[in-house]
Parts: structure tokens; C-alpha cells; sequence
């Protein structure tokens, strides 16, 4: 019977470990998504920068990079910063588009991240996000009903 | 006019299961059999119901009937037609519809096939359950999701289907066999009720059901595996898994589902793990309505949720619907399902299932906080964010191997206890084959130390079942004199169920090595290329031949040439292209790949050629990604096997073999 117990002992204390290895690692690998304005605040207050910033590609503004990747203004219809994307950014990036700049720093006032990631389109997005994406668009000038 | 088919149809399929339901409750409660025979009837009517309203809706489509407002939104006049027939499932309540008819199909099967037992309760029970979710389903259509509501404008023509999905004529294939996969879980789902109603959690459900089982099973891995083959070859993220909330969606029923295809056969053999089974069959059915939630109702973000809904609610209330009465059916008969079974040896092969559940479980669990933590978070915060994906790279793959080790180990352990010699005795080739692995992994492959444990285990579970395979042919062979083909035709007949998993488990392994490959030294570069330039990426050079643009009333696409050579090797010429869609601004790139048994070539249009007449072209190369495709096709043809039936064949084993041999 002891043995029994033992071995009720260290089942549960295996079925802990790998639970609490499995919230640690959790823990460790959240990529809160910040708004435009955010980003800003957090370079001003200690010059750091979220992992992932989302806002909307302003119109007119995109230039591909010299080499590959490309340099654009993004807003969350506050605060517009220069934002530039190290790798070449996918298909549907352009003029109004919903993006997130990941793994961000700061240049100088310039916003590098190293890819881009655009949604397909503000209709396939949550609520919460398409409030936030429409304001970018109404104050770029971007109806949100131009898009697809 | 199909408006009013299709309504009917609908208003039909919501009629016979509310009538199902009543004179089935009726039959179980007088116990006439009359009622329980005329309560099996309706599930031929639900079939019908689907039928004419998929085929109304298929009508509409191709008359581009643009007064109902599914059809506006879906076709347009030039969507060519093997895309005008996938719209019927390229939105949200078209897709639905494809639900309700594979449910009907899957009801009226399990009507035939069990039309002697209309008497049984459990059969009957386990009717009324299928009943109540197609009515769940039909009652969709009829109020937050009608695929016939009528257009309160008017159109000359309509807008088409998303861009991603009429890109492809693989959207004829994936959502229909993740489909078949999600809703055949209702079967076995529905048994299982039926045994905690009816008090039989015996073995009885188990082997009911088996069969449907192994038919959802085999369909929900078809069509997660083809879920990554189109991600792969067709939208271009380069990647075949890129644990999106949209693919855990499907890979967490997936787990359950293997889980309990693994315990089934404890409980079968060893009347243990009642409870356990019962729960992993509800987790499965469950999640396939949790999974369907999350891709369908717009709470995350991707090319599966078509737009914001009031479908969410009402599958989240379903969902929860399912686990309190699944988990209070379970309380409720608590006492009676403690089985007197215990496990006599750590080293046997029920305690191998054991292990393998608990890890197919943490598996689930890994991947069920990932995904839904960020939404719980987004609810509860408002704020958002997303889980990386070296959280489910870091947890899987110690599940994953763990799961290969006792894939390789389990099959040649005896049930209840073992001795040593029989284990030196078996494990004696694939140790060895699997330590070769190892070494020559550790001392050729870039592999880190989980992947140089892969390419070993996988070994070792190959070398194991390929034993198993020559034991039992070349008993057959020296006994009863039999060709070797015969031989082996005569082996995989007596047991298919056995020798069917086995198979299946070659594609497990298949598939392992190509995860194994493809995440170790996949090479990415991007070339900026003139007309007759060429660039080479890991020793394949890439010469750009030319571009040209085709104009259809679908799409314009621009397609580029690019020829390919490894060393002196011609490997042809490949055309990545972007399209661009009338009803969409933006272009959809689909790349081009030379597939080989040891790399693939994958090309990819960056940007198209600029006014130097230059392009930039994404090139990757992919060890071994052939072999995913090849391992899902290996598992198919091993879930046909075991759904073969099976024949008494002399047996030829000698006695120790034989003991190896049986499930």
C-alpha cells in the first residue's frame, strides 16, 4: 500500500512539474499586440518598444526599401509614427491596410520591425479590432467600406 | 424559387428531428416497437432534407440566382465552375449546410447498419442524441444563419468568393473532409450518451461504434493534413503549420479522437478505463463544436471566420450544452462505471496506452491554453495578444517524441505482464536500427538533440513494425506453404484492425521524420532578379525566363517563369504567379514547387517585375516536406485497411508469434 501511495505522490508531483512548465513557458511567450500611441508612450518613457504594434498602413505613404522590405507611415488614428519592415512585406500590404509590425525597435523616431503582418481585410476581424481599425481608417481618410 | 426549396427543405430537416425526437422518446418510453421502428425513418428524411437543400443552394449558385443574399455575397458571373459549386461551402451558412448533409449522410448509415437493433435502448437513445443535434444544426439555418435569405437589393452581379478560396480547387477537398472528420464525431458521441443513459458502458458502445469511429478519425486526419498541404502549396506562408488558432482548432479534436481510438482497445480487452473513454469521445465532440466556434464565429482573425456573426453565441451555448450534460451524466453514474480491471505490470501494453493517453491528453491541454488564453485575455482585458509559436514548438515536442517511443514500444509489448527475454527478444532489431539512426543523425544531420532523438525513434518504431509485418508473413510462408504476397495479403485479412493500425503507424512515422527535416535546415532567400539572371540558394540555381499576364473575367494573374538546376540537374520550370481578384484590391500570390524526396524548391513571387524589368522572387528550400503528404496518404490507406472486414484465415502463427500478434 505504501508503495501505491509513493507512487500516487509522484505522479502528482510529475503532473505539477509539467503544468507549471507548461504555464512558465506560456507566460514567457505572450506577444501583447499595442497600438500605435502605445508604442510612442513606452519609447518616450524608457525606450522600449512592444513586441507587436498594430495600426493602419496611411495611404500614399509606402516606399519598398532599397534592397527588400519597406518603409511607411502607420496610425492607430492618434499618433502616426514611420515605420519600417526589414523583410519583404506579404501580398496584401497596401494603402489602408490593417498591419502589425513585429519585433519592434526604435530607430531614432523610426519604428523597425522585422516583418509585417497584414490581416485579409478588416471584415474577417474580431469586433474589438475592427472598432479600433475603423477610427485608423476614418482619420487616414480611408472609408472602411472601400475595403474587401 | 431554390429560395423556397431550400427553405422548405430546412423547415423539413428542423420538422423531422423535433418528430424524431417525440416518437422516439415515445417508442422508449411505451417500448413499442412500432414507434422506435417509424422514429429510425426520419433520419432518411433529415438526408433528404440536406440533400435538396444543398442541392437548391447548388442550383441557385449556378443560375446565379443573386435574390438570395448567400449567392450575391459567394458567386459572381465569371467565378469559374468548380468554384461556383465550393461556394456553397466558402461562408459561413453555406458551410452549414455542407454539415447538415454530411450529418444526415452519417444518420441515415448508422440507421441501416444498425436496423436490426431498432429495439435496442441504446440504439434508440443514441438516436435521439444525433436528433438533437441536427435539430441544433437545421435550427441554425432557420434563424442565425439562413443560407436562403433573400437580397433586399438589387444585383447584377455578385461579388464572388473570397479570393484565398477561389484560388484553388483544393476548397473542393479540405473543408469536406475536415467536415466528414468534425461531424462523424456525432456517431460515436452519440453511443456514448446512449451507454451513460442507458446504463450499458459496457464494451457494447464501443464496438458499436468502432467503425464510425475509425471513419471520422480518417477523415479529420485526411483533411487536417490537406488543411496543410493547401497552406503549404497553395496560400504561400511558405510554412505547412504555423500553430494558428484555426489549425489547434482542428488538431485538438484530432488528439482526443487518437486518444481514444488507443483506449478503446484497453477497454475491450481489459474492461478498464469506462470513464476515461466516455470523457475522451464527449472532449472530442466537444472541441469539434469549440473548434467550429472559433473558426466560424469571427472571434479570431483569419481566412476561416467569414464575418462577424450571431452563430457565436448559439455554438458556444451548444458547446457547453455538451460538457455539463456530458459531465453530469458521467457524475450521475459515478459508481457504476469503477471497473474492477487493474494494470498488473508498468511493462505491459494496456500501461503503454495508459502513457500514450496521458500524452495524447497533455498534448490537447498544451495546445487548448495556447489557443484559447489570448481570448479569454481579450474578453476579460481587452487587450490583445497572441501566444508565439515556440510555447507550442517548446511543449509538443517532448509529447511528440514521447509518443514515438512508446509507438515504437508499444506494439510488440504482450497484455498484462512481460518478461525480459520476450522484450530482449523483439526490441533486439529495432533497438538496434534505431541506435544506428541515432549515431549516424548525430554525426550527418545539423539536427539539435530533440531532432537526432526523432530521426532514433522513428527508426526504432519503423524497424518494430517492419519486424512485425516479416514474423508474421514468414510464419505464414513456412506453415501453410503460401507465395509471399499471398502470405501477406492472408496476415493483414485475419487481423486488419491490427495490421491496418500498423500501417497508419508507418505514415505516423513518415510524417515525423518530415517534421523533423523540414524544421531543421529549411533555407529562405530572396532574389532580386534581371531576365536571364539567375541566383543560387543552397546549391539550387534559379534563372528568371520571363514573365506574363493572362486577364480571365475571374482574375488577372501574373505569372513569372523561373528555371530551375541543381548542379547540372534541369529540375524544369516553375511559374509562381499573384492574382488579383475583381473583388479584392490586393493580389494573392500562389508559389510554385518542385517537390523531391529529398527538398523541395519553393518559389514564391515577392513583387512583380519593376520597371528595370526586375522581380524578387522568395525562394526556400525545404528538406523532406514530400514526405508529410506521403505519410498522410500512407495513414489513409492504413485507416481503409482496418475498416476492412475481417476474414478467418487459417491461422499459421507458431504460438509465441501469435501471442505477439493479437490486439
Amino acid at each position: 500500500m505504501n508503495g501505491l501511495k509513493a507512487r500516487y505522490i509522484v505522479m502528482a508531483l510529475v503532473c505539477i512539474g509539467a503544468v507549471a512548465w507548461m504555464v512558465t513557458n506560456l507566460g514567457s511567450n505572450l506577444n501583447y499586440m499595442e497600438s500605435v500611441s502605445t508604442a510612442v508612450h513606452q519609447r518616450d518613457a524608457n525606450h522600449t518598444s512592444p513586441n507587436r504594434v498594430g495600426g493602419v498602413v496611411k495611404p500614399h505613404t509606402i516606399k519598398k526599401g532599397a534592397t527588400f522590405g519597406a518603409i511607411f507611415q502607420m496610425t492607430d488614428g492618434r499618433t502616426t509614427v514611420t515605420a519600417r519592415v526589414q523583410g519583404t512585406p506579404p501580398d496584401l500590404f497596401a494603402d489602408c491596410i490593417p498591419v502589425i509590425l513585429n519585433n519592434t525597435h526604435w530607430e531614432g523616431s523610426t519604428l523597425v520591425g522585422d516583418q509585417v503582418t497584414v490581416k485579409h481585410g478588416s471584415t474577417y476581424t474580431s469586433k474589438q479590432m475592427k472598432s479600433n481599425v475603423d477610427t485608423a481608417l476614418d482619420a487616414t481618410g480611408c472609408a472602411p467600406a472601400a475595403k474587401g | 424559387m431554390s429560395a423556397h426549396v431550400g427553405t422548405f427543405a430546412l423547415m423539413l430537416g428542423v420538422t423531422s428531428s423535433l418528430l424524431g425526437i417525440v416518437v422516439m422518446a415515445r417508442g422508449i418510453t411505451t417500448g413499442e416497437a412500432r414507434y422506435l421502428r417509424l422514429s429510425q425513418r426520419f433520419t432518411g428524411a433529415i438526408l433528404i432534407a440536406g440533400v435538396v437543400a444543398m442541392g437548391a443552394m447548388q442550383y441557385a449558385l449556378h443560375a446565379h440566382d443573386y435574390t438570395i443574399k448567400y449567392v450575391a455575397n459567394n458567386v459572381a458571373n465569371g467565378t469559374p465552375g468548380l468554384f461556383t459549386v465550393t461556394a456553397a461551402w466558402s461562408a459561413l451558412e453555406g458551410s452549414i449546410l455542407l454539415w447538415i448533409l454530411i450529418l444526415g449522410g452519417f444518420m441515415a448509415g448508422t440507421a441501416i447498419a444498425f436496423r436490426k437493433r431498432v429495439g435496442d435502448p441504446l440504439v434508440a437513445w443514441a438516436t435521439i442524441v444525433q436528433y438533437i443535434v441536427a435539430l441544433f444544426f437545421f435550427g441554425l439555418t432557420v434563424t442565425v444563419a439562413n443560407p436562403f435569405a433573400l437580397n433586399s437589393k438589387f444585383v447584377i452581379d455578385g461579388t464572388g468568393p473570397n479570393p484565398l478560396l477561389q484560388n484553388h480547387p483544393l476548397i473542393a477537398f479540405h473543408p469536406p473532409f475536415l467536415y466528414a472528420g468534425y461531424v462523424g464525431m456525432t456517431i460515436p458521441f452519440s453511443f456514448a450518451i446512449a451507454a451513460l443513459v442507458t446504463g450499458r458502458f459496457g464494451e457494447g458502445w464501443l464496438a458499436d461504434t468502432r467503425k464510425a469511429s475509425m471513419i471520422a478519425w480518417g477523415f479529420l486526419t485526411i483533411g487536417i493534413v490537406l488543411g496543410a498541404w493547401w497552406s503549404y502549396e497553395v496560400l504561400g506562408w511558405g510554412g505547412y503549420w504555423g500553430w494558428d488558432p484555426v489549425e489547434n482548432a482542428s488538431l485538438l479534436p484530432w488528439l482526443t479522437a487518437t486518444a481514444f481510438i488507443h483506449s478503446v482497445m484497453v477497454q475491450e480487452r481489459r474492461a478498464m478505463l469506462r470513464v476515461w473513454n466516455l470523457s475522451l469521445i464527449i472532449a472530442t465532440f466537444s472541441l469539434t463544436i469549440l473548434g467550429t466556434f472559433l473558426t466560424r464565429s469571427g472571434v479570431i482573425t483569419s481566412v476561416h471566420a467569414f464575418s462577424e456573426s450571431k452563430i457565436g453565441p448559439a455554438l458556444l451555448s451548444f458547446f457547453g450544452l455538451i460538457v455539463v450534460s456530458g459531465l453530469g451524466l458521467i457524475a450521475w453514474r459515478g459508481d457504476r462505471l469503477r471497473t474492477p480491471g487493474r494494470i498488473d505490470s508498468v511493462v505491459s501494453r494496456e500501461s503503454a496506452f495508459l502513457m500514450n493517453n496521458l500524452l495524447f491528453a497533455g498534448f490537447a491541454l498544451v495546445i487548448f491554453t495556447g489557443t484559447v488564453f489570448p481570448l479569454l485575455v481579450e474578453s476579460l482585458q481587452n487587450k490583445q495578444l497572441s501566444v508565439g509559436s515556440p510555447y507550442f514548438a517548446t511543449m509538443t515536442s517532448p509529447i511528440g517524441l514521447g509518443l514515438l517511443f512508446l509507438m515504437a514500444v508499444a506494439p510488440v509489448l504482450p497484455w498484462r505482464a512481460t518478461s525480459g527475454e520476450v522484450l530482449r527478444d523483439r526490441l533486439f532489431v529495432p533497438l538496434w536500427a534505431g541506435a544506428i539512426a541515432f549515431v549516424s543523425a548525430v554525426v550527418f544531420s545539423s539536427a539539435g538533440f530533440a531532432g537526432v532523438c526523432a530521426y532514433g525513434l522513428a527508426a526504432f518504431a519503423l524497424a518494430g513494425i517492419v519486424r512485425n509485418f516479416v514474423m508474421a508473413v514468414r510464419a505464414r510462408i513456412s506453415t501453410q506453404h503460401e507465395n509471399p504476397v499471398r502470405a501477406l495479403l492472408n496476415t493483414v485479412r485475419g487481423n486488419p484492425r491490427r495490421w491496418g493500425g500498423l500501417i497508419v503507424h508507418v505514415g505516423v512515422v513518415l510524417i515525423a521524420v518530415a517534421i523533423t527535416a523540414s524544421q531543421g535546415s529549411a533555407i529562405k532567400q530572396e532574389l532580386r532578379l534581371s531576365r536571364g539572371q539567375s541566383g543560387v540558394v543552397a546549391g539550387q540555381r534559379i534563372t528568371y525566363v520571363g514573365s506574363s499576364r493572362s486577364v480571365t473575367a475571374q482574375k488577372s494573374t501574373l505569372r513569372s517563369r523561373f528555371a530551375i538546376h541543381d548542379g547540372d540537374d534541369n529540375l524544369g520550370v516553375y511559374t509562381p504567379e499573384i492574382s488579383s481578384y475583381r473583388n479584392a484590391n490586393n493580389g494573392i500570390g500562389t508559389p510554385s514547387v518542385h517537390s523531391g524526396l529529398l527538398r523541395d524548391v519553393y518559389l514564391q513571387l515577392a513583387a512583380a517585375p519593376d520597371e528595370r524589368d526586375r522581380v524578387t522572387v522568395q525562394v526556400a528550400v525545404n528538406p523532406m516536406i514530400l514526405w508529410l503528404w506521403l505519410g498522410g496518404l500512407v495513414m489513409a490507406f492504413g485507416t481503409c485497411v482496418c475498416l476492412t472486414p475481417k476474414r478467418s484465415v487459417v491461422s499459421a502463427l507458431p504460438v509465441r508469434v501469435r501471442e505477439d500478434a493479437t490486439v
